[in-house]
């Protein structure tokens, strides 16, 4: 858990582990220090976090996880982490069954094409054995969604996924919902826009994490844009922005053009 | 920042001739063949990852950059699987660049015998050091990266001490016929398969338990060209074509659980669509691309005459680690000599001429479309 991040996203009239759907989009740089916040954020505030992963293996989770300070062994066997292996099933699944090794994905596959209903049928049986075992709030989160259209799903199964997610998980178990996306060619890709603007409505805290306007830094890696989705009150939107600096185990926020490097 | 003088235990990384581990984060890394790229990537390639190069025009240095590769798995011993459907992969092997060995007593043993009573007794240079005792005090065995020369070729000899086997456009000529609908490619299916049982096979997986590790490399060339009945990227009705990325999710996937490192390289100017490209460099690890200026307009220009091109790295990676090697700069060139390719940050060279080229177009205007700070949109910067 990084604490300035911590301090820049949270939100005082709302808390984060209840109804809580919070949509991250990359453009252009890696946005997986978000994923790792917020994987040991939820683990620190005592919720069921269950992750599936379409980047990496668990065991790159599992050493960044140990530099900064959060142990998803130990979590695990707790029972208080569950990882779905996103890339190694995905690969099995859409490869023809190439790859050997049992796949627990197999029933997801329909005419070549990961199924929308069948992928939700198989997370929704795996978050309910999650939550019932405890009254915990339960956290889900997806690093890249952004996957299943690279292999071709349509953004409308894409898109059935993530609403179906959002109605279990918020409105039937009152968790939290954390769906990453990238959004590195803006307009120029169809799709990927399409899932990134459903993210910007129907969030209710977005993160965006783009590359500086400026160009590359060795110093500052990246710009950081939060923004809270006030429905009620209909408000402007507020928004705050940030640059940030990673370091190997920890981030650094500061305001625009504040670095260390350049004052 | 404070520190704590604690030595790491580093007991658990494993001994692997020709590979070392990160001084960054400790990972598993091998060296690509050109010690100034595996500067650039933070001292090589890690091990689990997949480097994409993405060609050139004609594809002729990344071809050169897939040989340099290739020539390090033979002097490292690592096994080596070579495919490609545009090359004869064998033609490919018989042309991999020389080693440079700096180790006298190898040298003369190997390349110098049947000049060797002209040569060694009248040495004058240095002759300071004639009582020297001939072998070297490093006696690690392989060391990490070697220097190779491009104007000769390695000896089929000694390319036959490794394991080396190849896959060609057969592959996918033999299988055209049976499609699997349009979202998979019979080519890269058998490709991923040839890759999966030969990591299995030889004991490459992290699973398996071997006495004596090694490493395996896989140099995939033209990963995308039409030989492999690519078709630009589209399917039969416009869409993207979801095979390319099925083949790199698979790979990637096979790859997180094998001591196994991937190379390929992917004529990116062929496919329809940038955003299509972008999503290959999304699947993939540590992106770099080659852009020769060969058929260009930046040929002429005298700013670049000492580059044959520029070097742009578009993505690097960050397994195991939170943060990315982050190099000093970005702006990168690399220029072929006679018997090396060297990448090296771009240097604008002295303008000394009375009758300067100020005429023209600042060239790196378009090179960098947002790194100017400050000077507004004036096009230049002597202009009021």
């Amino acid at each position: 858990m990084f604490t300035e991040l911590k301090n820049l996203v949270s939100n005082p009239n709302h808390c984060m582990s209840s109804k809580y759907f919070i949509g991250i989009t990359e453009k252009k740089v890696d946005g997986s220090f978000l994923i790792h916040h917020f994987l040991s954020y939820f683990l620190k505030e005592n919720c069921r976090v269950i992750f599936l992963s379409f980047r990496q293996a668990l065991n790159h989770f599992n050493s960044v996880g140990n530099k900064i300070g959060n142990s998803l062994s130990i979590a695990k066997e707790q029972g208080n982490f569950c990882f779905i292996e996103g890339l190694k099933s995905l690969a099995q699944s859409v490869n023809n069954g190439v790859l050997c090794g049992e796949n627990p994905w197999d029933q997801t596959i329909n005419n070549n094409l990961v199924s929308a209903d069948k992928l939700y049928m198989m997370l929704q049986s795996k978050i309910k054995d999650v939550s019932f075992k405890s009254d915990k709030n339960v956290v889900f989160i997806i690093d890249d969604i952004s996957t299943l259209l690279d292999t071709g799903t349509t953004v409308v199964d894409t898109l059935a996924v993530v609403q179906y997610l959002q109605h279990l998980i918020i409105q039937e178990l009152g968790g939290t919902l954390i769906i990453g996306t990238n959004d590195d060619m803006g307009e120029l890709d169809d799709d990927k826009n399409i899932l990134k603007n459903y993210l910007h409505h129907s969030v209710d805290l977005c993160l965006e994490v783009s590359g500086l306007e400026t160009g590359y830094c060795k110093d500052v890696h990246g710009q950081l844009t939060v923004s809270w989705n006030n429905t009620v009150s209909r408000e402007k939107i507020n928004q705050r922005v940030a640059q940030y600096k990673l370091t190997d185990k920890n981030c650094a926020i500061f305001a625009s053009g504040m670095s260390s490097a350049v004052l | 920042m404070t520190t704590s003088f604690q030595k790491k235990t580093r007991s658990k990384v494993l001994q692997i001739p020709g590979a070392k581990p990160s001084i960054y984060n400790n990972q598993l890394l091998i060296s690509t063949g050109i010690p100034s790229l595996d500067h650039i990537l933070g001292g090589g390639v890690a091990v689990g990852t997949i480097l994409l190069i993405e060609e050139d025009t004609y594809g002729n240095y990344a071809r050169l950059m897939l040989k340099y590769f290739c020539a390090e798995a033979v002097m490292t011993g690592h096994s080596l699987l070579l495919a490609s459907a545009d090359a004869d992969p064998e033609q490919i092997l018989k042309e991999l660049p020389a080693p440079i060995i700096d180790d006298p007593g190898k040298g003369e043993a190997t390349l110098e015998e049947p000049s060797h009573d002209s040569s060694s007794d009248n040495m004058k240079i240095a002759w300071r050091y004639r009582h020297l005792p001939k072998f070297q005090s490093n006696t690690s065995g392989v060391k990490f990266g070697h220097y190779y020369d491009l104007s000769k070729t390695m000896e089929s000899e000694l390319t036959q001490t490794v394991d080396i086997s190849t896959v060609d456009s057969s592959l996918c000529a033999c299988d055209s016929k049976q499609t699997d609908g349009e979202f998979n490619n019979p080519g890269y299916n058998s490709l991923l398969k040839t890759i999966q049982e030969k990591i299995m096979a030889n004991g490459f997986s992290t699973t398996t338990q071997v006495e004596k590790r090694n490493i395996l490399r896989l140099a995939l060339h033209s990963i995308g060209s039409p030989m492999w009945g690519e078709k630009g990227g589209l399917t039969e009705n416009e869409m993207y074509s979801p095979a390319l990325p099925r083949f790199l999710v698979g790979l990637k996937a096979i790859l997180r659980t094998a001591y196994a490192c991937c190379v390929i390289t992917v004529p990116a100017h062929l496919f329809c669509d940038k955003a299509y490209v972008r999503r290959l460099e999304r699947l993939t690890d540590t992106v770099v691309e080659v852009d020769s200026f060969v058929g260009s307009d930046k040929e002429k220009n005298p700013v670049y005459k000492d580059y044959h091109g520029l070097f742009n790295i578009k993505q690097l990676p960050c397994l195991n680690s939170l943060v990315c090697n982050m190099p000093d700069s970005l702006d990168l060139a690399f220029k072929l000599r006679r018997k090396k390719l060297t990448i090296e940050k771009l240097h604008l060279p002295p303008d000394l001429s009375e009758t300067a080229n100020r005429s023209q177009e600042d060239p790196l205007k378009n090179l960098k479309p947002s790194s100017g700070c400050g000077t507004g949109g004036r096009s230049n910067k002597l202009e009021f």
